[in-house]
This record gives structure tokens, C-alpha cells and sequence, in this order.
């Protein structure tokens, strides 16, 4: 691979790492919903661009379609509530007392860092030492394909039989019970 | 890229979705949460497959059938709380709820209905 | 025969999974029948699918031995853990049958129930890494929409679903991870070949062990995270609190089954830290369970907190097992001798208490003021059931063994502390067990006792298990006492057929 492509490979695979991060951190922080949702997804959006930068794009449109449908129907239950519900019972109360922010932000957090400190210490020695292989393989939906129809068509079974089945689930609760 | 960053990365993900999973103080602060752990298990299959692995199926297949069913699951809990949900209910997910909470009658005592 | 035999080694070990898969495709021709008759032959074929698949599943170990590929694997445990599961299932199509049968959807719920027993033995049977995530994660689908469907009417339920079920989601979002980590450490495909390799105390794969130790113990909903749990149960339906018993929690035990191999592993290494662990955890469940089941009136969030304590008894396996008292096999023996203990109680008790409840509108213990009086027989039985938890002091006898061989000064002090445990939870649950009885013989509340009403059924069912209670407990008694009656070859305490 040549160095320019190489060079554009890291600043892209950077840059969606970066964004992922940021787009997290702000779905985490903001208090409105839908903005939550928005930062949600284009985080997932950089996940889309990191899968292509480690040459596995195909998998990004075949796993896209499933979180559609859960981000689609997610947005939806925020735009009924947002738009049919009562504004003054549905906003926040902020905990500005210090015995909430402690409980709910500054516990959390430093269990949070301290967990991920032990956790850079017990793994630093092992992590140095694993080398990489170095080896690019793109992934291709015929490779895919061809895996799940030798090795795993049982869990293809089980998955289209759920589907089958969660339609009867559909028609049970979407139906009134009088 | 160095691989021992991308891991730590990843652990770093994995941490902001705990974290907020503390932290979240209604229905769609809990799910966000959990999306940031589903995508740092993602980011790990893809990133092992690609630094450590000659022929990197497996994490692809795991991601698919994995992503699939978890998804699954959650558009059904969405989908239940959407239709059989009374509108206080609903209201009060998105306003309050909290994954981990403790009353007092959780120990002792009783609950009243 | 030949085609049969044929056919018969073709799907091994699926049998029992084929034969179910056969009732759901019978009954969904019928999905869109309201009539009586089809409801009650489609629960016949249920029952005998689940009787079919149930022989099935011992007929095909006995005579094609163990069996083991790529995706599935088939040994003794997993027979035994199948059998355990169809078995719940055909105690769990009686609750349904009575508490559901005037549904309007009672067919497609008993589609859903199915599904989820296949999708149960799915997880018992599943050695590669992705059968079991995935089946995991749609047997917990399959659960949830069996529990929303039997909820219908149950308003006050609703809310308590989603925040219950949003756990086990977790549950499965952390074994994503830990998978993921698995992943990273070797090109691993299932939990033997970690066992068997050098990488076994790689990093990733203690981390992935510990982050897979969190899940479960989220998906039981172990103190201090049990609120989800009591609150559904207390506002849940009855079949709906069946299911969670008798299917969610034995595939859970399963699940952490299939992860104790490698957690002996380390735990065998006798460390200090992780024995205190785990002893600290055994307190909190069995002391919380004890103490809970006791300061409620409530006989729902009796059962429930009782049900913790009985989990927490895993938990104590463990820390017998960490502490050097038991060996891997006896920790095998007394988790599979728990689940069956747990299963022959909970099922017979919570079968006559759904009645109670139902026929005098509450689940106050006060309802059972002189149960005992008027309905002589089953006071009887659940008597005998009641003391059948007694079989829990079985825990003690290792600790005596240890106690006679060992040097007096070299006792540890662990082994002492670990042992109060047992002796203290033995009577917690003794007193919970006497204060029920006791209600049971108390002077009757005016025109309470009168309401009650059980159908003949439940008469023949209840004998059933208490039968199976007395059997096992004389035949346990006799090897106890050293008295060979020589009837039968098979010795209760020394089973280690799992190995």
C-alpha cells in the first residue's frame, strides 16, 4: 500500500475515533432527547466508517438494517411523547442539590476510573507484547454468505423463526383485549 | 495505528456506557448507554480481525448474527413500550427512570400496590 | 425402523427440539381459533410433544452416547439439564393451561411458550460461542414476549416489565463484550478449547470472565439488584411468575454452568481475596433472602425472596468450593441436586398458593390463617414439601468430614465463618418454613378459609411431587444411616455421574 493511502487511512480511522467519542460523550451529557438520539447516530455513523477503514464495510449495511428499525422506532417514541405530552410535567428537575450530583455523577465516575485503571494496569504487559499479523483481507459478502451457509445455517434457522414468531407477538399485544 | 490504543479506546467506550448507565435518569439515557457497550464490542471483533487475524471471518459473522439479535430485543421492548404503554407510563420512562434503584421495600417490609 | 433409526442418528441430538418444533407447526394452523375444543387438544398434543421430547432426550443418550460438533455438544450434564428444562415446561403448560385458556390469544401463547422451550434447550445443547449468544439472546426475547402476552390485562404490570427485562438485556450486551474479549485473547470457538489452551490466564480472558460473572449475576437479580424482580412478581400474573421461575432462572443456572468449568479454574487455586468474596456475597443473599421472606405478609414476596435464597445457594457452592471443603464434582452434584430441590418445591407450592390467591382475591399470609384445618390433605403435602428444604442441611456433612480430619489449630478461620453461614441460613430458613406452618394451623379468619377451592387436578399433582419428595428423602435417610435395603443400586449422596 502506497504512503499516501496509508497516510489518509490513519487520519480518517483518527478522525472517526475522535468523532466517535465526541458524538458519545455529548448523547451521554445533553438533557434533550432528541438531540441525544441525533449525536446517537452519527456515532454510529462513525462506527460505519471505522468498519470500512478495517476493510469490514460490508458489515455496516448488513448490521445497519437491524439498528434502523430500533432507531426508528425509538425516534418515534420520543416524537409521540415530544408532541402529545404535557411540557411542564415532561421537563427534567435538574438534581442541584450535592448529595445528587455526588450519588449520580461523581461516584459513578470515579468507580468508572478507577475500574478502568485497573483495568490499563493488568493488561499493559500482555498488550505490549501482541504483535499483528499485517495482513489486510477484505471481507466480502460472498465469504459471509458462504460461512453461514456451511457452518452456522442452525443460528440462521433459529433467527428466521424468531421472526416468524415475534408476528404472532406483534398481533397479540397490537390487538385490544376486551 | 497503534493496536494497544484502539483497545484502550475501546475499554473507554466500554466505561462511558457503565458510567452512564449510573447515570442515566430515564428510558433513553439507559438505551444510549447500552449502545456504547454494544459499539465497543463491535469495535473490538473488527479491530482484532484486523491486527490479529489471517482470515478474519469470525468476528464479522459474530457482529451480524450478534448485532441482529440485540437489536432484535430492544426494537421489541421499544415496541411494547410504544403500543401497550399508557401515556402516564410512557411519560413517566422519558421523565424518570432509573436501571438501578433501591426502595426500602426491596429489603423489608412490604409493597404496596 | 431402519428409516426411523436413520432418521434418528440424522438429528442427534435435536430430537426433542424437532418433536416441539412438530407442535408448534400443528398449532399454528389453529392460531386464529377461539373454540374450546382445538384449545384443549392443542394442549394435549403440547403435553405429549413435551413428553415425547422429554423421553426423547434419554432414549437418544442412552443408546448414540454423547454427541459433539462444531456448534453443539451433547454429554451428560446436558442431558440431564434438557430433561430438567422439559420438564419445568410440562409443570409450566399446567399454569398456562389454567390461568390462560379463556384467553383470546391462548393458542399463540402457547406458540410462544414453545418457541421459548426450544430456544431454552438451545442454550443447554449450544457449545460454539455464537449458538449460545445468540439462542441466549432470543431465548430472553422469546421470554419477554411470553411475559408481555400473559400480561395483557395486568396494567399495573406494564412499567415493571420493561424495567425487569431491561437487565437480562444488559446481561446479553456484557456477554457481547465479553465475547468480544474472548475474541481478542485466541481464535477460541468454545469454552472447552479455553480450557484446555495455555491462553487460559490471558488478561482479556479473565476480564471477559469477570464481565460474564457481573451479567449473571444482573440476570439473577442477586441483592442488591433485586427490585425489578420483587416488583413484577408482586403485580405479575400467575402463569407469568411461573415462567420466570421455573424457565428464566433454570436456563440462567445453565448458562452459569457452562462457565463454571473455568471459573474452577481459578477458584481452585484457593486464593485468600477471592474466597472472602464470595463468602461476603453468600451472606448478602442468604441473609437478605432470609430476612426479606420473613418481614413481609405478602406470600408472592415470600416465595420471591425465598426463590433468592435458594440462588444464593450457588453462590455458596461456590465459596465451599473456594475454601477447599468440596470438591469439583460435589460443587456439580449440589447444583443440579439444587435446581431439582428448587423446582420439586416451587412448583407444587406456588401451584396451591396461585389458588389460594385467586379464590380470596389477595396474597396476604393472613389468607392461610387455618388452611391447614380445612383442607387436611394438601396441608399435609405442603408440609412435606416444606420440609424437603431441610434437605439444605445435606451442606453440613462436608464440613463435618473436614471438621474430624483436620488438626484442630490448623482450622481456618474462613472454614469457620463459612460454615456459621450455613448453620445461620438453615435456621433462617427453618423459621420461615415454621412461621408458614404455623399459619397453617392458627385459628381461621372469618369465611376466608370457607372461599377456597381446589380443583380435583391439583390433588393428583401435589401428591405426584410430594410422592417424589418422600421417596428421595427416605432413600437419603437410609444411606445417611448406613442401612443398605438393597432394593436399588443407585446412591443419592454419591452421585457424580456428571464427570
Amino acid at each position: 500500500m502506497s504512503f499516501g493511502s496509508q497516510l489518509i487511512l490513519i487520519i480518517i480511522h483518527c478522525a472517526s475515533l475522535f468523532g466517535l467519542a465526541i458524538s458519545g460523550l455529548l448523547s451521554l451529557i445533553l438533557i434533550s432527547k432528541r438531540k441525544k438520539l441525533i449525536f446517537l447516530f452519527l456515532s454510529f455513523l462513525f462506527v460505519g466508517i471505522l468498519s470500512f477503514v478495517y476493510y469490514s464495510g460490508i458489515l455496516f449495511f448488513i448490521a445497519g438494517i437491524f439498528v434502523m428499525f430500533f432507531f426508528i422506532s425509538l425516534y418515534l417514541f420520543v416524537f409521540q411523547i415530544e408532541l402529545f405530552g404535557d411540557k411542564e410535567r415532561l421537563d427534567e428537575k435538574l438534581n442541584n442539590n450535592i448529595k445528587g450530583i455526588i450519588v449520580n455523577i461523581i461516584l459513578p465516575f470515579l468507580f468508572c476510573a478507577a475500574i478502568g485503571y485497573l483495568i490499563y494496569n493488568y493488561t499493559s504487559d500482555f498488550l505490549q507484547k501482541v504483535s499483528g499479523s499485517g495482513n489486510i483481507f477484505i471481507i466480502g459478502l460472498s465469504d459471509i454468505a458462504g460461512k453461514f451457509f456451511t457452518n452456522y445455517s442452525l443460528i440462521l434457522i433459529i433467527i428466521i423463526a424468531v421472526l416468524f414468531v415475534s408476528f404472532l407477538w406483534f398481533i397479540i399485544i397490537s390487538l385490544e383485549e376486551k | 495505528m497503534n493496536f494497544q490504543f484502539i483497545i484502550y479506546f475501546n475499554f473507554l467506550l466500554f466505561l462511558m456506557g457503565v458510567f452512564g448507565i449510573f447515570y442515566s435518569k430515564n428510558i433513553i439515557s439507559a438505551f444510549v448507554s447500552y449502545q456504547f457497550i454494544i459499539i465497543s464490542a463491535t469495535i473490538n471483533f473488527l479491530s482484532f480481525s484486523q491486527f490479529l487475524y489471517q482470515r478474519p471471518l469470525w468476528g464479522g459473522i459474530f457482529i451480524i448474527f450478534g448485532i441482529a439479535s440485540i437489536y432484535f430485543l430492544m426494537f421489541c421492548i421499544i415496541c411494547y413500550i410504544y403500543l401497550k404503554l399508557d401515556p402516564l407510563d410512557k411519560e413517566m420512562l422519558y421523565r424518570e427512570f432509573r436501571l438501578f434503584k433501591i426502595t426500602r421495600s426491596d429489603w423489608w417490609g412490604e409493597d404496596n400496590i | 425402523m431402519d428409516l426411523i433409526a436413520y432418521i434418528n442418528e440424522k438429528i442427534n441430538p435435536l430430537q426433542s427440539i424437532i418433536v416441539l418444533s412438530g407442535a408448534i407447526f400443528i398449532s399454528s394452523f389453529f392460531v386464529v381459533s377461539k373454540s374450546k375444543a382445538i384449545k384443549r387438544f392443542l394442549i394435549i398434543v403440547t403435553s405429549i410433544s413435551l413428553i415425547l421430547a422429554f423421553y426423547l432426550n434419554i432414549y437418544s443418550f442412552i443408546s448414540m452416547g454423547n454427541f459433539s460438533n462444531f456448534l453443539l455438544s451433547f454429554e451428560t450434564a446436558q442431558m440431564i439439564e434438557v430433561g430438567i428444562i422439559l420438564f419445568s415446561a410440562l409443570n409450566l403448560l399446567f399454569f398456562i393451561s389454567i390461568y390462560k385458556v379463556d384467553s383470546n390469544h391462548f393458542i399463540k401463547i402457547l406458540i410462544l411458550f414453545l418457541f421459548s422451550t426450544v430456544c431454552a434447550v438451545f442454550v443447554v445443547v449450544a457449545r460454539n460461542f455464537l449458538l449460545i449468544f445468540t439462542s441466549l439472546t432470543i431465548f430472553i426475547l422469546t421470554i419477554f414476549q411470553l411475559v408481555t402476552a400473559l400480561n395483557l390485562k395486568m396494567n399495573k404490570a406494564r412499567p415493571y416489565i420493561l424495567g425487569y427485562f431491561l437487565r437480562p438485556t444488559l446481561t446479553v450486551i456484557l456477554f457481547f463484550f465479553g465475547f468480544s474479549l474472548f475474541y481478542g485473547a485466541a481464535d477460541f470457538k468454545d469454552f472447552n478449547q479455553v480450557l484446555q489452551s495455555e491462553y487460559i490466564s490471558n488478561p482479556l480472558i479473565v476480564l471477559a470472565l469477570i464481565i460474564f460473572g457481573i451479567a449473571i449475576y444482573l440476570y439473577f437479580f442477586l441483592f442488591p439488584f433485586q427490585s425489578p424482580y420483587l416488583k413484577l412478581i408482586k403485580r405479575g400474573e400467575f402463569s407469568s411468575n411461573a415462567i420466570i421461575w421455573f424457565l428464566y432462572f433454570p436456563v440462567g443456572i445453565f448458562m452459569f454452568l457452562k462457565l463454571n468449568d473455568l471459573y474452577s479454574f481459578f477458584i481452585e487455586k484457593n486464593s485468600l481475596y477471592l474466597s472472602i468474596f464470595f463468602i461476603v456475597i453468600t451472606f448478602i443473599c442468604i441473609f437478605a433472602g432470609s430476612i426479606g421472606a420473613f418481614k413481609t405478609n405478602s406470600v408472592r414476596r415470600i416465595i420471591s425472596f425465598l426463590f433468592l435464597f435458594f440462588i444464593g445457594i450457588f453462590i455458596l457452592n461456590i465459596s465451599m468450593f473456594s475454601t477447599g471443603i468440596i470438591s469439583k464434582s460435589l460443587v456439580d452434584w449440589f447444583n443440579i441436586g439444587n435446581v431439582l430441590l428448587v423446582l420439586f418445591s416451587f412448583i407444587p407450592i406456588y401451584s396451591i398458593f396461585g389458588v389460594v390467591e385467586k379464590n380470596t382475591g389477595s396474597d396476604s399470609i393472613e389468607n392461610i390463617r387455618g388452611f391447614g384445618r380445612s383442607n387436611i390433605y394438601i396441608g399435609i403435602n405442603l408440609i412435606i414439601i416444606f420440609l424437603s428444604w431441610s434437605g439444605f442441611a445435606y451442606h453440613i456433612e462436608p464440613f463435618i468430614k473436614y471438621f474430624n480430619g483436620a488438626n484442630f489449630l490448623r482450622i481456618g478461620i474462613i472454614n469457620i465463618i463459612l460454615l456459621l453461614a450455613v448453620v445461620i441460613a438453615f435456621i433462617f430458613l427453618m423459621i420461615n418454613i415454621f412461621r408458614i406452618v404455623v399459619q397453617f394451623y392458627r385459628k381461621p379468619i372469618g369465611g376466608v378459609v370457607e372461599k377456597i377451592i381446589f380443583p380435583k387436578f391439583l390433588y393428583i399433582y401435589v401428591t405426584f411431587f410430594t410422592l417424589v419428595i418422600l421417596v428421595i428423602a427416605i432413600l437419603g435417610l437410609l444411606e445417611v444411616l448406613n442401612i443398605d435395603v438393597g432394593i436399588i443400586n443407585f446412591k443419592i449422596t454419591q452421585v457424580y455421574f456428571l464427570r
